[in-house]
């Protein structure tokens, strides 16, 4: 079906590469209205709109996998392309990020059901006293989509938060990130509460912030560093399969 | 409307998944890429309409807006933005 959505059909506009166009278009060539809507609203980041027509699709008999293609994944394949010629900036992406998890939550069911369990949970926060959010959000934006479920905690952990959400949830992975200097020990002393609550073992314990380096990371205690989004993924990864 | 038949309403393609993820992780990491990117120039927690979404006083924070609305951002581009950053 071609794109009948106006308003979708202005999104792909911004798409300036023709063959690049081409390529996104042809994802709806045999997409419904309803798929077309789904893709429109993740793009403009509207997640309750996410959460209402997804639903609507699986009652109305969409495959979850027709959903997540010609719905969700087509519309963040434009997300990716307006953010990367910075038509819209990181909190656009992270909007539309949660919209997408908003569509997720009605298909992860469907998901277990067939036997396709998360690769793993990951509990993620940062640091106590540290505000900073936009990276572990990206991280965790990453995590989803590589099929992570992922428990965040938001901003101004305390160890005992952390602990806590490890052991109700029997995490394998805890990812904790630091944006200031004065916060980083804070990583340090979470890993040395780990260790007096007897939780070390139970745990693989991943850090990142810009101002972490490898040598921080190891020196606390760390067993990974990750020094972007796409390291955070690798290691929860290589962690799950160690 | 089209629909599909109810064998495969309540079951995943398991193939067909993997390919999704796959595809899905590639459009991320491209976005991980403009993110190391952009965040050389441009303070991350800038939104489009140049608002700040951060949760931490930042000093490029104009806070002369309505209530409910984000802080209008007057930091420049062209400095390094985390020096105005505090707790």
């Amino acid at each position: 079906m071609p794109i009948v959505n106006e308003e979708l059909e202005k999104e792909l506009e911004f798409v300036s590469d023709p063959g690049e166009q081409a390529h996104i278009r042809a994802l709806w060539d045999t997409a419904d209205t309803l798929m077309q809507d789904i893709s429109l609203n993740l793009i403009r980041g509207k997640n309750d709109e996410v959460d209402r027509l997804t639903r609507e699709a699986l009652e109305t008999g969409f495959s979850a996998n027709t959903i997540l293609d010609d719905g969700l994944i087509a519309g963040m394949a434009i997300v990716g392309v307006k953010f990367r010629d910075n038509l819209i900036f990181v909190p656009e992406v992270l909007v539309a990020a949660r919209a997408m998890k908003a569509g997720m939550v009605h298909i992860e069911p469907i998901l277990s059901a067939s036997g396709i369990e998360p690769l793993g949970t990951v509990i993620m926060g940062t640091v106590k006293g540290d505000l900073h959010d936009i990276g572990k959000n990206l991280c965790i934006m990453m995590l989803r989509g590589a099929g992570f479920t992922v428990i965040d905690l938001g901003v101004d952990t305390s160890p005992e938060e952390f602990t806590d959400a490890v052991e109700e949830n029997d995490a394998p992975i805890l990812g904790m990130s630091a944006l200031l200097t004065t916060t980083m020990p804070n990583m340090g002393k979470t890993i040395e509460y780990f260790e007096e609550v007897e939780l070390r073992d139970e745990v693989h314990i991943m850090v990142g912030g810009a101002p972490l380096t490898q040598e921080f990371a190891d020196d606390m205690g760390a067993d990974g560093y990750g020094k972007d989004a796409m390291s955070c993924v690798d290691l929860a990864k290589s962690f799950v399969t160690s | 409307m089209e629909s599909e038949s109810d064998s495969h309403r309540n079951t995943v393609d398991k193939e067909r998944y993997n390919t999704s993820i796959r595809k899905l992780d590639l459009i991320f990491r491209n976005i991980s890429e403009t993110v190391d990117k952009v965040s050389r120039w441009r303070c991350p927690y800038k939104n489009v309409a140049g608002r700040c979404t951060a949760k931490f006083i930042c000093r490029n924070q104009d806070k002369s807006v309505q209530d409910g609305e984000l802080f209008i951002c007057l930091g420049s581009d062209d400095l390094d933005y985390r020096s105005a950053w505090s707790d």
